[in-house]
């Protein structure tokens, strides 16, 4: 292991590689189907509103129109490449042309810059709370070379990476005490995906002074102001903020499943304000962002049906649990055992159709990661617990 | 409408509203086809007719503030006392549950409250025995008796004490019964405004009972955890847990709420926020959806109609906004969720106390 830690520089340098020829040479799956290709046509879409001297309306994007802007220049170098331009669908993409590769490459860009990004402060991160480089290159290490990280970025193309790693500024941020910064960048990551809004709450044990929660809410409030005054000038209102769970219907599923049959009641906020108790209530003081952050997104997930169940979406707590292993390494056997089962969940394609009777072993998978999840949330919670409650 | 409409049983609710009932006929009638859409100004009958319905309630309402100012005075102080009564009286749930919605169940919550007042003044007997008579007006209060009895039983008090207190809360029980079954069994299983729907028996058949089976572990590991502590975490612990295996409605979390009145005065200031915010979000999800909000139906406690015709602009507001979609998919499955949550969050804070020694006495 130690000879491992010492070589961490080849290994990462050896799998970037490995990630830019995933890019390079679609196939097996890591072309452009699945949300890659709803991501390439937005990106599209919004490219040609800008072009004609239009802000892009939330009306017609959604949700996905803060992410689509990021990616739009990227959609823009491939339109000026000297290749041909077929209309972007999935037939008329050959992942074997020119074109379709140059496409892929162009738009998987961002998802191998913000991997570094997300790798450099996850790594800054747990240095600044273990004062270890060997902790903090274990969690870079099993942020990057992680199986099932590579497969949900470079295979399915996951663009949550780019709200993530916002995410993790967020978090360098508040241990920096810089809490005006702290809340642009938590808010920036929240409107492009609604995740980072569970964690918000649990900033508040970590706020030691009364201008720590000011600048927080002022950091805040001024992308969200931003945001509204942007929003009215492309010819839409709040109104249409509050008609987007309508149109998006999956969105609803973010709160997650009526498991208890009480009216209204829904699992994913019950769970997420039940453990905001427990961390006030049962947590020592001296906890730290990363395990505050990683017990909130756990809760989200464990609460959502499909939206937290989609294995996509359990990215958030990827860098935060590898973030975790690296401080408590004793524990690795949960670690180890949750991204396993997480990769052989229904939900990741390729290990889906090795099975061979996946409907009998649907619910098994399923609930096996769904139990690891779980699992990690109450480890968590005790490593945390005050040792009298 | 209860004593017009003949079959429903009423019990002994019927001495609750004895002006009404010595009525003439006509005076009946009146009040079933009371307009619900009319305002209270518009009709000096209406507005007598009003003051009939809410008058017996807001007296008990102020008895059980009275109640209360004794429970606090008798547990610390007067301080502790006028806090409680406070708690309970300038309550916007108890204001908007008993004097706007007129919920009859302040009666029980009245006697449950007094049943508290005589534990902590040391008649356990007596106690048993309001719980007793809270059973025979309603059913709620039965679910006191175990945690009495082993409240009773972990302080050493005599046997003969404790089955005497068992016989009255069974008695109060069979009282219950004898009103109700004589009406048809359905109304073990089907709510009226009066009666209450027994949890423990019905449901799916060939499964297993979830209030039969959360309720009797609940006290089962209550018998086996609870030490010497005070009798409060034990009632409250009980009423929470109830609340959450039947999850009756917002409305009647204000059975609860006599005794988180108690519970405040003593709380520390977690306690005290996480009370706050299920009072707040408890009357939120009321608020949202209680048949007194219901739009366009013109009928409104806000007492400014949110439907019809020529409507001002603040009425047209608040109208819209209750009936948009933001609430109806948003907000309330976040409100109720986070009613839930504060209901779990404060039953952990209950159940902790039963391994502690008692701070309230």
């Amino acid at each position: 292991m130690q000879k491992v830690l010492t070589h961490w520089r080849h290994i990462v340098y050896s799998f970037c590689g490995l990630k830019l020829l995933t890019m390079l040479f679609p196939g097996w799956g890591t072309g452009i189907g699945g949300d890659f290709l709803s991501w390439t046509i937005g990106a599209n879409l919004v490219l040609h509103s800008i072009s004609t001297g239009k802000f892009p309306p939330l009306s017609t994007y959604g949700v996905y129109l803060g992410i689509e802007i990021i990616l739009a220049p990227f959609y823009w170098l491939w339109t000026i490449l000297p290749v041909e331009h077929p209309s972007v669908n999935l037939a008329s993409l050959d992942q074997r042309t020119i074109p379709a590769i140059s496409l892929i490459f162009l738009m998987k860009i961002p998802i191998f810059l913000f991997d570094i990004v997300t790798l450099i402060l996850l790594m800054r991160i747990v240095r600044h709370l273990s004062n270890s480089e060997q902790k903090s290159i274990a969690a870079g290490l099993t942020w990057f070379v992680n199986p099932y990280n590579f497969y949900i970025l470079y295979f399915f193309g996951a663009m949550d990476i780019i709200p993530l790693a916002i995410f993790l500024l967020a978090l360098n941020f508040e241990l920096d005490g810089r809490w005006f910064r702290c809340g642009i960048a938590a808010i920036l990551s929240s409107l492009l995906r609604i995740f980072a809004l569970a964690v918000y709450p649990f900033f508040i044990p970590l706020m030691k002074t009364k201008s720590s929660g000011t600048n927080l809410i002022l950091g805040t409030a001024i992308p969200v102001a931003l945001a509204i005054g942007v929003l009215y000038l492309s010819g839409d209102t709040l109104a249409t903020v509050f008609n987007i769970p309508a149109q998006e219907f999956w969105l609803l599923e973010f709160l997650g499943f009526n498991v208890l049959g009480v009216q209204f009641v829904r699992w994913s906020p019950v769970l997420v304000i039940f453990q905001l108790y427990v961390v006030a209530r049962f947590w020592r003081w001296d906890t730290n962002i990363i395990y505050l952050a990683s017990v909130s997104l756990l809760a989200l997930l464990l609460g959502a049906t499909l939206y937290g169940g989609e294995a996509q979406h359990f990215l958030w707590v990827c860098p935060l649990l590898s973030a975790c292993v690296a401080m408590r390494p004793e524990d690795s056997w949960i670690y180890s055992l949750t991204f396993f089962t997480a990769l052989i969940s229904p939900t990741v394609n390729p290990f889906y159709v090795w099975t061979p009777e996946p409907i009998v072993l649907d619910t098994f998978l399923a609930g096996a990661f769904y139990a690891m999840k779980a699992v990690y949330l109450v480890r968590l919670n005790f490593w945390n617990m005050r040792s009298r409650l | 409408m209860l004593v017009a409409s003949g079959h429903v049983p009423i019990g002994p609710w019927i001495a609750l509203y004895p002006p009404l009932y010595n009525q003439t006929a006509s005076n009946l009638n009146q009040l079933q086809s009371w307009p619900l859409t009319a305002s209270l100004g518009s009709d000096p009958s209406l507005a007598r007719l009003s003051l009939l319905f809410r008058l017996p309630v807001f007296l008990l309402d102020l008895g059980t503030m009275i109640v209360l100012f004794w429970t606090g005075r008798r547990m610390r102080s007067s301080v502790e006392g006028r806090l409680m009564a406070l708690v309970w009286f300038l309550n916007p749930f108890s204001f908007f549950g008993v004097e706007l919605l007129g919920l009859p169940d302040v009666l029980c919550i009245l006697i449950v409250a007094l049943s508290f007042l005589l534990l902590v003044s040391e008649r356990p007997f007596l106690s048993a025995v309001a719980i007793g008579l809270g059973a025979f007006v309603k059913l709620f209060p039965i679910f006191l008796l175990p945690p009495l009895l082993i409240y009773l039983h972990l302080n050493g008090v005599r046997r003969n004490i404790l089955l005497a207190a068992t016989f009255v809360g069974i008695l109060g029980f069979l009282g219950y019964l004898g009103w109700v079954l004589p009406s048809g069994f359905e109304y073990l299983v089907i709510p009226t405004p009066v009666t209450q729907v027994i949890l423990f028996v019905g449901g799916i058949a060939n499964t297993v009972n979830p209030v039969t089976f959360g309720m009797f572990g609940f006290y089962c590991l209550q018998l086996i955890f609870a030490k010497k502590g005070g009798p409060l975490p034990m009632f409250l612990s009980v009423m929470l847990a109830y609340y959450l295996l039947a999850a009756p409605g917002p409305q009647y979390m204000i059975w609860l709420l006599p005794l988180i009145a108690v519970d405040i005065a003593f709380a520390d200031r977690l306690k005290a926020l996480v009370i706050s915010a299920l009072l707040a979000f408890g009357f939120s999800q009321w608020f949202l959806v209680s048949s007194a909000f219901l739009t366009p139906s013109s009928y409104s406690l806000l007492m400014f109609p949110l439907g019809g015709e020529n409507l001002p602009s603040l009425s047209r507001m608040i109208g819209s906004l209750l009936d948009s979609h933001l609430v109806s998919i948003i907000i309330l499955p976040l409100v109720s969720s986070a009613t839930f949550a504060m209901l779990l969050a404060y039953s952990a804070e209950q159940i902790r106390l039963w391994f502690s020694v008692p701070q309230t006495q």
